[in-house]
């Protein structure tokens, strides 16, 4: 087993075990997806009982694919074909626990026609609270800028230094040493630049559209407490995140001139895991604890299947994930779709020119 | 101040922004100087299309009660609206003359109206006498 298997073996234990949690991230009085009028929902017995059905029938799902994996796993005898069927594994966890959490949002649908204690819950109706004022509603556009001056060091990196790089440049590191040369060439010196543009513009417009992304939950100031807070929260990360991955390919141009000891390398990786960490504090600090009080907008028919958010009149292009952590996009908004579209031409860019690179 | 939205209101949603702030107004919970959101924020907030705050933020300014400022949202200007008096009072003679037809035509008695403006002042804390 080497680098890559372990790699993608990890990804699919990561990804089934998100899977399978994954109700559980959510604020207490939405169920699969599915908006109730307060937080005792969470408790009723119906609603232990629907959970406990999705647990129970997300892991055998996860337990039966990965016996078919495993299969091919142990009679595959190149590495490729051990990273393919972990890779198939992965489509067929994402398919089958999607198939899973439907039923569930299915039965949680069922369960509410028939809760008639949803007294909180209203029809097309809101209520804004008009004097919060902007500054404390939204982060700044302008903290973007703070992209800019990593960017800006790392091209003159490249450029200062192009003529005091050896002809042979180290290109990847592991965690002692660097693993990997290359002839020194333009496109190789400034692919790190490149990346960074890429990493940059990807925060950017994830800042930017985040900003104002609503809750899941609406329907009065209450509806969500400290919504404003976790969003503002959740941008400073997403930018702190951009900034070490900045910084780490910084460091890679750097390391094109003269020896950098490989650790470094792993510290920018070691911070962006711990803000992944600081998230998920965040997440339960202001939303998963908090209590909502007062009327809840009753908009599950916005929300299809209970995860994909589909609203014409939303001028959001991205909102807060109904159930997990982080934002969805508005389908109904063509913004979104560009947006995924490019996420998916820019991994499939990666994965095409890594493959000819070697 | 919070502002009250009814998507399933015959009333379209613009005109319940204005309505709301104009309330807010006359009730002293906006005063002159107070902030209002930014179109976009109130966009997102509400769930609306930005045109629609646009055209009740448009139409308040031109009624003389907020000031637009350029990308920090709008403030109450409610000074500005005793200029628009005329302009008020034409447009409500219309509308209360269509009270008051059907009034007429409901047999409702005069002084019944006149309390219910009596009444309406005294809710929203107006000059009444």
């Amino acid at each position: 087993m080497n680098t890559s298997s372990i790699i993608i073996a990890v990804t699919y234990i990561f990804v089934v075990f998100l899977f399978i949690i994954e109700p559980w991230f959510s604020r207490k009085n939405v169920l699969f997806g599915v908006v109730f009028g307060d937080n005792e929902v969470w408790s009723s017995d119906n609603a232990k009982q629907i959970r406990r059905r999705y647990l129970l029938e997300s892991i055998s799902v996860a337990v039966i694919i990965t016996m078919i994996i495993s299969i091919y796993y142990f009679n595959s005898t190149t590495e490729e074909a051990r990273v393919k069927a972990f890779l198939i594994g992965i489509f067929a966890v994402l398919i089958a626990e999607t198939i899973v959490f439907v039923i569930a949002n299915r039965r949680t649908r069922a369960f509410k026609a028939e809760n008639l204690n949803n007294g909180n819950l209203v029809q097309n109706k809101i209520v804004i609270e008009t004097g919060v004022p902007e500054r404390e509603a939204v982060i700044s556009a302008a903290y973007i800028l703070l992209l800019l001056p990593l960017l800006i060091t790392t091209i003159v990196v490249a450029f200062w230094g192009y003529g005091s790089m050896p002809d042979i440049i180290a290109t990847h590191y592991s965690f002692t040493a660097a693993d990997a040369w290359s002839q020194k060439s333009w496109g190789i010196v400034l692919n790190p630049v490149f990346v960074e543009i890429v990493i940059a513009a990807i925060i950017a417009a994830s800042f930017l559209l985040t900003r104002r992304a609503p809750a899941s939950v609406r329907g009065n100031p209450n509806a969500a407490p400290e919504s404003m807070r976790y969003r503002k929260y959740i941008n400073i990360i997403i930018l702190l995140t951009g900034i070490f991955m900045e910084i780490d390919f910084l460091t890679v141009e750097i390391g094109f001139i003269t020896f950098v000891h490989p650790l470094l390398f792993n510290i920018p990786v070691i911070i962006t895991l711990l803000l992944t960490v600081l998230i998920f504090v965040v997440y339960f600090r202001f939303v998963r604890v908090k209590k909502p009080s007062g009327a809840i907008l009753d908009d599950d028919a916005k929300w299809v299947l209970g995860m994909f958010y589909y609203n014409p009149s939303d001028p959001s292009v991205f909102v807060e994930k109904r159930v997990g952590i982080g934002y969805t996009v508005n389908f109904a908004r063509p913004a979104a779709w560009i947006f995924m579209l490019g996420i998916l031409a820019f991994v499939l860019i990666t994965v095409i020119y890594s493959f000819y690179a070697k | 101040m919070l502002l009250n939205m009814d998507f399933a209101s015959d009333e379209p949603i613009y005109m319940q922004i204005r309505n709301g702030i104009v309330t807010g107004i006359a009730t002293g919970k906006l005063r002159d100087g107070d902030p209002l959101p930014s179109v976009r924020t109130l966009g997102a907030d509400i769930g609306v299309n930005l045109h629609t705050v646009n055209k009740a933020y448009k139409r308040l300014q031109s009624e003389g009660f907020i000031e637009i400022l350029r990308n920090r949202g709008a403030v109450i200007r409610a000074g500005d609206s005793e200029k628009n008096v005329v302009q008020f009072l034409e447009i409500a003679e219309n509308s209360l003359k269509n009270i008051v037809s059907e009034a007429i035509t409901r047999k409702v008695d005069r002084a019944i109206i006149h309390q219910i403006m009596d009444n309406i002042f005294d809710e929203l804390g107006g000059n009444t006498q």
